[in-house]
């Protein structure tokens, strides 16, 4: 009787199956509170419990070194903010607005640095702009010890981000009402700041939101480009807490970090709110160039993107090519055969766990849709501290297989959630209506109509997964042992020994590291011999 | 019989005040006779048809088929045919297996469906495109193979959602007289909703209008 009363059976089959949603609900909730929110809160706790009380969380704020850290790691992300906003959208508008030979492999390619580890990403801004860097040797100045590196490290990573976000909100802008703008007189560049810019502007704040929580809780390419000076609060609990031991002022900073990082994500979660509204049908034809001011746009599109997000990639393929066959051994020496079988094998763990967790996630968030924010927990905390507060709440299970391949799952089941979410989001709610007006049950329609439609979802989502895990480094630096060493700690344990032998070596299991997250994420991500209708349907 | 009796719904959205749609409607409709509602978007016409298919629930009423009370029956379980405006077509599946959709859920086995699936895209004109992609089909060939997978399952009623609101003007006129022509040899009770009034007078044997959440008849 009830299967027939609900309205939410149009939109999704399962919603009337109370029990089964409320098991699908629980697996990763249960997963979130043991492996997230609970170490969250012994971390608080380790600073809430010190002798110095209240005064303790304040410290940070009179201690001018500290002090420091903090404004930085706020300054160099909204400085990365600036950049990508000043940089991307000009790039977002050509993309959006013209035509042009290559702008869907462009599109595809600014997928890259989603999928490229950070530890390689920092590697490649080395390989280009290092000490020994390919285009160190044109520049008239040295750029290590400034905040150069770790800005132009933060733009290679989020530039696309926001690109991204800003080409899908200019596809949106309705042609009719930019047609009647010009008609009542307003310029091409009128139009675009009197109705493109206010059209789009939610949607880069929201990017903005996020490339502020990704900069400022950065790690990886802050360990290595930021140098003593200009590392981030990230690296400075990693400091206290792996070489210094001050696991109350590591608690405190992670405090402040939570406390902004969770503001970012509340910005983030209401604007997205605000975004979703159904998608316009009248969109802007795009324009083939024709003007010589026209190519010159594309130009400099192709330019930036090449520059900001190619180069390092290019670089760092570039020098370890150069690094001659002595330096290539390295790939098949015994050390690097291990730490590729161990990178492969926690990487396949953790992807079945982050699927099996990300599948409940996203179909529990069908029915309760406050599920959906709490998907994001995971990008709001960082690596760093998810891996402390491990150690914290569960030190005797340091360094036990189970807590690792656990964390990678944390960090990469999000995409999956996320993806799956949107996915069924975008399923018109007429397909499951016409299954089961045709004989389908509730789960025949799912089995056989939803789950189909959602393939292409799941494989975007579990390449992501994928992807990440086979890139974690910081989690891996805190909770592993040295004979589960991954390529990413092998690389960082090359950088960090003297010569320049070790330095090639690193850059060559860098560029091995990036091949294989590529090969895992084309591999997953690639329709191979699929069906493309189901894209076609949820695009 | 399609019997509606004192149907009611109210539509409470999120935010603001709450709307009657429909208020104690009563419709009955003879197996083999064509009614068609006509009313403004948003006048409550959808909502009636999802409350015949069970897609929806009334606040208050019952839904009665061949004097059987189906109000507590689920949807695939009210032998009942339901057109929408953009189809709803399966797009992971062929045309073939989107038409025998309905007798695969029905327990047959594949190959009979398929089988019963092409005789009925014969007799529809479109056999040639048995294992096609819903997507390379035109608008017109898209509504044909909804309502041939509508109709193989020989439901007892029909619903029509506005049909051909997604086509141009000259293709919506043939086939309109072709869906009556087929639909007429089904024998159903048929509900067509529409905005035209033109369209529900070719079609309709009898026509209401949905006003303020109850039917007026027209003709």
């Amino acid at each position: 009787m009830a299967e027939a009363a609900r309205p939410l059976a149009l939109r999704w089959p399962l919603a009337g199956v109370g029990a089964g949603m409320l098991v699908l609900a629980v697996v990763p909730l249960g997963f979130l509170v043991f492996f997230l929110l609970a170490p969250a809160l012994r971390l608080l706790a380790e600073a809430g419990w010190s002798e110095a009380g209240w005064a303790a969380w304040f410290s940070p704020w009179t201690d001018d070194y500290l002090r420091w850290r903090l404004l930085w790691s706020g300054l160099q992300a909204a400085l990365t903010c600036a950049l990508v906003l000043v940089l991307g959208v000009p790039v977002a508008w050509v993309l959006a607005r013209v035509e042009f030979p290559g702008r869907g492999l462009l599109l595809r390619a600014l997928m890259l640095p989603f999928v490229v580890p950070t530890l390689v990403a920092a590697m490649g801004v080395l390989a280009l702009l290092g000490p020994r860097g390919v285009l160190q040797s044109f520049l008239p100045f040295s750029l290590e010890q400034t905040p150069w590196l770790l800005l132009y490290g933060n733009v290679f990573f989020n530039l696309c981000i926001l690109v991204r976000a800003a080409t899908e909100a200019l596809e949106q802008v309705s042609a009719s009402r930019l047609a009647a703008a010009r008609t009542l007189g307003a310029t091409p560049w009128r139009a675009f700041w009197r109705i493109e810019w206010p059209a789009i502007l939610p949607w880069l704040m929201s990017a903005l939101c996020l490339v502020f929580l990704y900069c400022f809780a950065g790690f990886g390419l802050a360990l290595l480009l930021g140098g003593a000076r200009y590392a981030t609060v990230d690296v400075e609990i990693y400091t206290l807490v792996a070489h210094e031991l001050q696991l109350t002022q590591a608690g405190v900073l992670a405090g402040w970090m939570l406390l902004t990082t969770g503001l970012c994500a509340l910005a983030y979660s209401t604007l997205e709110r605000r975004l979703a509204t159904p998608l316009r049908a009248d969109r802007i034809a795009r324009q083939h160039p024709r003007s010589a001011a026209q190519w010159l746009a594309v130009l400099g599109c192709v330019a930036v993107l090449a520059l900001l997000c190619g180069a390092p990639v290019a670089a760092i393929v570039w020098r370890a090519l150069a690094a001659g066959p002595q330096v290539l051994a390295v790939l098949v020496a015994p050390d690097t055969l291990h730490a590729l079988w161990n990178t492969l094998r926690f990487s396949a763990c953790a992807l079945v766990l982050a699927t099996v967790l990300g599948v409940c996630h996203a179909l529990a968030a069908q029915r309760w849709a406050w599920l959906r924010v709490l998907a994001f927990l995971p990008f709001v905390v960082s690596p760093i501290l998810v891996a402390f507060g491990l150690l914290l709440l569960y030190p005797s299970w340091t360094a036990s297989a189970p807590l690792l391949v656990a964390a990678y799952a944390l960090l990469a089941y999000p995409f999956v959630a996320t993806s799956l979410a949107a996915g069924l989001d975008g399923m018109p709610a007429h397909y499951l209506a016409a299954a089961r007006t045709l004989g389908a049950s509730p789960w025949r329609a799912f089995w056989r109509i939803t789950w189909p439609l959602l393939q292409p979802a799941l494989r975007r989502g579990m390449a992501f997964a994928a992807a990440t895990a086979v890139g974690e480094f910081a989690v891996t630096l805190f909770l592993s042992r040295p004979e589960w060493a991954t390529l990413t700690t092998l690389v960082y344990e090359q950088l960090s020994q003297p010569g320049v032998s070790r330095y090639d070596a690193a850059l060559v299991l860098a560029s091995a590291l990036m091949a294989l997250a590529l090969a895992v994420f084309v591999l997953l991500e690639w329709p191979w011999g699929a069906d493309s209708s189901g894209e076609e349907a949820l695009a | 019989m399609l019997e509606l009796r004192a149907i009611s719904k109210t539509w409470a959205p999120a935010r603001g005040a709450s709307r009657s749609l429909l208020r104690g409607l009563d419709l009955q409709v003879a197996a083999g006779e064509t009614v068609t509602v006509l009313g403004p978007s948003g006048s409550g016409k959808s909502t009636l048809l999802k409350i015949i298919a069970g897609l929806e629930a009334p606040d208050a009423g019952q839904v009665w088929l061949d004097g059987r009370d189906i109000s507590a029956l689920p949807p695939h379980r009210r032998q009942c045919g339901l057109l929408f405006q953009d189809f709803a077509l399966f797009p992971h599946l062929n045309v073939q297996d989107n038409v025998a959709f309905g007798l695969i859920e029905q327990g047959m086995r594949s190959a009979q469906a398929r089988n019963q699936a092409n005789a009925l895209l014969e007799r529809f004109g479109m056999q040639a495109h048995a294992l096609a992609r819903v997507w390379q089909l035109s608008g017109g060939e898209q509504q044909r193979v909804a309502l041939a997978r509508a109709l193989i399952t020989a439901p007892r009623m029909l619903l029509l959602d506005e049909p051909f609101s997604a086509l141009d003007a000259a293709l919506r006129e043939s086939l309109r007289a072709e869906f009556q022509q087929r639909i007429a040899q089904a024998g159903m009770a048929v509900v067509w909703v529409t905005h035209d009034e033109a369209e529900a007078r070719s079609v309709g044997a009898r026509g209401f209008r949905l006003v303020e959440g109850a039917l007026q008849g027209l003709w």
